[in-house]
């Protein structure tokens, strides 16, 4: 009787992977201390590889901080539960990206979910990116406000729906917005896309619209020094009037922030449900990320940061080249750190995560309704943790794949 | 037929889209006329003193924390009922899962993002509940609600919710865009009345009860009206496995939000492990101190207790009513008071009662209780409120 080849792996769609650390290999088997099984992490947001060197480069601070304090102090940030630490970490978000003041919170997710409610109302307009992440959709559902999307990145039609907008009026009673707020990303995490900020911004500055710029992949992993698509796409942050961003990515901890001017910070804190409900991050988590900021800042006296950014710049670039050249169809920019491979057939998901899977490359796969249906990807996250060989090695293994798979439709339209 | 037809498009010329027959210049205009309000209006002076007089950290016992201005106050502020966060074991679980998975876990917990500690306390709290039950984490306590309200009631599907009910529970209503309807806090005639009103509209509806999907929502302690009793942060929730499962799939802050810390889990499941090693007397001392709290409370002249005779969360509010801005900045100044003279009490006026989801939430103080706190420490709360109440009541 044939073995069926996929025995081990039948369940892995469906079934957490418990064995899985966020380094470049999962490794320990915790129970025994067995190695299970050593993958490639092609999935991780670890973009700084903070993850790989945590021993060397945050692990005294952050078990450090747990001498002082406990892993949470159960309250909100206007209860009890902003430490000094909280408030150092907002004070070096803000001067980090150049602007008055920042609000720090608790996770990501609801920092979009939170924040957008507490900015808009009845009677504004926001005007989303058709391809915005989920928790903007719920943000900007809860708010209440008016919804337009324009298409993916495209100024042009932003132009266009802004005209209709401010001509136009509210529905039904043509009053004018009270105000239009437009919402986009700075890194697309399932087109590895980067916004087209200059245009936006333009655009925005012309129509007397307010712009919130979502960083949650960009921020440490775009710019020269790590400061976001701003800095890459060199636009002051003075023009873009709230930035949002993640510390569970570059950082290597968890939670998001909030920067802007003073007032509208303030007014934050006192409205938005993140800071006033939420528990407030842990203070251990707040260590993490600020030293894992110092780090990238270079004010820890060493040059890793800047290494750190060097490497993932050019690991980046290095993999999408050399996919391409592949014959695979790579979506998004050079400088990106996010490449998704397309596999256009939903057919294809399973096959192509199983057989990276079995050659030890951990890989994510996006089918629908992540993605239109026939629009399925595979999706790899680029670190500055990996080596060159650690590349090399994966695009051998992918090149077989591509071949098992058929989808080097760069060269064929049947791959 | 006739009629119709002709009823149909003068019906369909009044409903027609709105048609701008402007020109060019007259579009021109109305953009370069548009002005914006404000990103956000200007915080009150009530709201800016909240803000600014922020209270800091920079030390924390579970008993006492201490401000940035030196002074070590009673900790009847915050949730940590059962001292966790403070204690050994917890601190030393957390110390360990640090030195294996180091900090953050860089992904939801669908794309590789599902760490060892994660599936240990999923497993350890569907336990530590009972037979037959699962549980999923979430890496936040509010989204654990809000997506989970989401995840189930869709459109077309009918809630009905405690007005009291906590912001997260709220928003997930708001996001499910189920039907609505409120009924009055803890009220069970309110709820009777609600739900027989909804039964005369099936009657009257012919519907079948069976068409609707229909919840109740409620809390177990109401926040704004007296959990995280672990010492730790994120949100379970608990059911049997075809509820968690589906939210594996559908619940919004499961699926597209990086999962938590797994030292944060791994402290949770410490937790976990001394409720269950020392719950029951934990129980006995938490309630043991309640009362004697409710003791002092209650002796406090001016101010009237809402909250249940079991709830650590104690709730107070002002014996003769007043104007609502009136009621909160009272307070509020019976709050900043006792802080400076060593007791950490919440007023909930600014940042709760005018919250966008709350419309009739009195304004109130809230005192909370724990295992850690002394007979010494309550005689002394019981002692600074009476004076400060003195003070501004």
């Amino acid at each position: 009787m044939d073995e069926d080849p996929y025995a081990d792996f039948a369940n892995q769609d469906t079934q957490p992977l418990p064995n899985f650390t966020p380094g470049p290999y999962n490794a320990l088997d915790p129970a025994t201390g067995n190695l299970l099984r050593k993958s490639l992490n092609l999935g991780s947001y670890n973009y700084l590889g903070f993850a790989d060197d945590w021993n060397q480069t945050c692990k005294e601070d952050v078990v450090g901080a747990l001498g002082k304090w406990g892993v949470s102090n159960g309250g909100c940030r206007v209860e009890y539960g902003t430490t000094d630490m909280h408030r150092e970490l907002e004070r070096l978000v803000a001067d980090f990206l150049g602007k008055e003041d920042s609000l720090v919170l608790n996770m990501g997710f609801n920092t979009n979910a939170t924040t957008i409610p507490a900015l808009v109302s009845r009677g504004d307009l926001i005007v989303s990116d058709t391809l915005n992440h989920t928790s903007i959709v719920n943000g900007a559902r809860a708010s209440g406000a008016a919804i337009r999307t324009f298409k993916h990145n495209n100024a042009a039609d932003l132009e266009d729906v802004l005209r209709e907008a401010i001509v136009l009026g509210q529905p039904r009673t043509h009053r004018p917005w009270r105000k239009i707020i437009v919402m986009v990303e700075g890194i697309y995490s399932m087109e590895g896309e980067y916004c087209n900020l200059r245009m936006v911004r333009d655009v925005c500055k012309k129509y007397k619209v307010y712009l919130y710029l979502d960083e949650a992949h960009s921020i440490g992993a775009m710019g020269a020094t790590g400061r976001g698509c701003c800095e890459y796409a060199g636009v002051d942050t003075a023009d873009v009037d709230v930035l949002m961003g993640t510390f569970t990515k570059s950082f290597g901890g968890m939670g998001g922030y909030i920067a802007a001017d003073a007032k509208t910070i303030a007014y934050l804190r006192t409205k938005c449900a993140g800071s006033v409900f939420h528990n407030s991050l842990s203070p251990i988590v707040c260590q993490q990320i600020l030293t894992s900021f110092r780090v990238i800042m270079g004010l820890d006296g060493t040059d890793v940061g800047a290494r750190k950014l060097r490497a993932l710049r050019d690991n980046s670039n290095y993999m999408r080249m050399r996919l391409t050249d592949m014959g695979l169809h790579v979506l998004g920019n050079y400088d990106s750190p996010i490449m998704p491979v397309m596999l256009y057939n939903p057919t294809k998901i399973a096959a192509f995560s199983r057989e990276c899977f079995k050659r030890g490359l951990a890989v994510v796969v996006v089918g629908f309704p992540a993605v239109p249906i026939l629009m399925s990807r595979a999706r790899l996250c680029i670190s500055a943790g990996h080596t060159r060989e650690d590349l090399d090695d994966a695009l051998v293994k992918i090149e077989e794949v591509a071949d098992i798979c058929k989808i080097r439709y760069g060269w064929s339209s049947f791959g | 037929m006739i009629i119709w037809a002709f009823f149909g498009k003068t019906l369909q010329k009044k409903q027609g889209k709105f048609d701008s027959k402007l020109s060019d210049r007259e579009k021109k205009a109305l953009i370069a006329e548009w002005t914006p309000v404000s990103l956000t209006p200007s915080l009150s002076a009530s709201e800016e003193r909240t803000v600014s007089s922020g209270k800091v950290l920079t030390g924390y016992t579970g008993r006492t924390m201490t401000t940035s201005d030196g002074i070590e106050a009673i900790n009847c502020g915050n949730f940590d009922f059962l001292g966790m966060s403070i204690r050994g074991e917890v601190k030393e679980a957390s110390r360990e899962a640090l030195e294996i998975y180091g900090c953050g876990s860089c992904g939801p917990r669908g794309f590789y993002g599902t760490i060892m500690p994660h599936v240990t306390l999923e497993e350890r709290f569907a336990e530590f509940m009972g037979q037959g039950q699962q549980s999923i984490m979430y890496s936040d306590g509010a989204s654990t609600s809000s997506s989970t309200v989401a995840a189930f009631a869709k459109r077309g599907d009918l809630l009905v919710v405690d007005e009291g009910c906590f912001e997260g529970l709220l928003t997930g209503a708001l996001l499910s865009r189920s039907n609505v309807r409120h009924f009055k806090h803890n009220d069970m005639d309110d709820l009777r009345r609600v739900l027989e009103e909804i039964r005369g509209e099936d009657r009257k509806l012919r519907r079948d009860v069976l068409e609707q999907r229909r919840f109740i929502v409620a809390e177990g302690i109401y926040r704004n009206y007296g959990t995280n009793a672990l010492g730790s942060v994120g949100g379970v929730t608990v059911g049997d496995e075809e509820v968690t499962d589906h939210q594996r799939l559908s619940g919004a802050g499961y699926v597209f939000s990086a999962s938590a810390c797994p030292f944060v889990s791994e402290a949770a499941v410490a937790g976990l492990g001394i409720m269950e090693r020392e719950g029951k007397s934990m129980m006995k001392t938490l309630s043991n101190n309640l009362k004697k709290m409710l003791k002092e409370v209650d002796g406090v002249k001016g101010l009237t207790r809402t909250s249940d005779d079991r709830s650590p969360v104690i709730f107070l509010v002002l014996k003769k009513e007043r104007e609502y801005e009136e009621e909160k900045d009272v307070l509020k100044a019976i709050e900043e008071a006792c802080m400076e003279d060593g007791l950490a009490v919440v007023a909930t006026g600014d940042h709760i009662g005018k919250h966008l989801l709350y419309k009739r939430v009195r304004a109130g103080i809230r005192i909370t209780v724990n295992v850690v706190m002394t007979e010494k420490d309550v005689k002394e709360a019981g002692r600074v409120l009476k004076e400060k109440v003195r003070m501004f009541v």
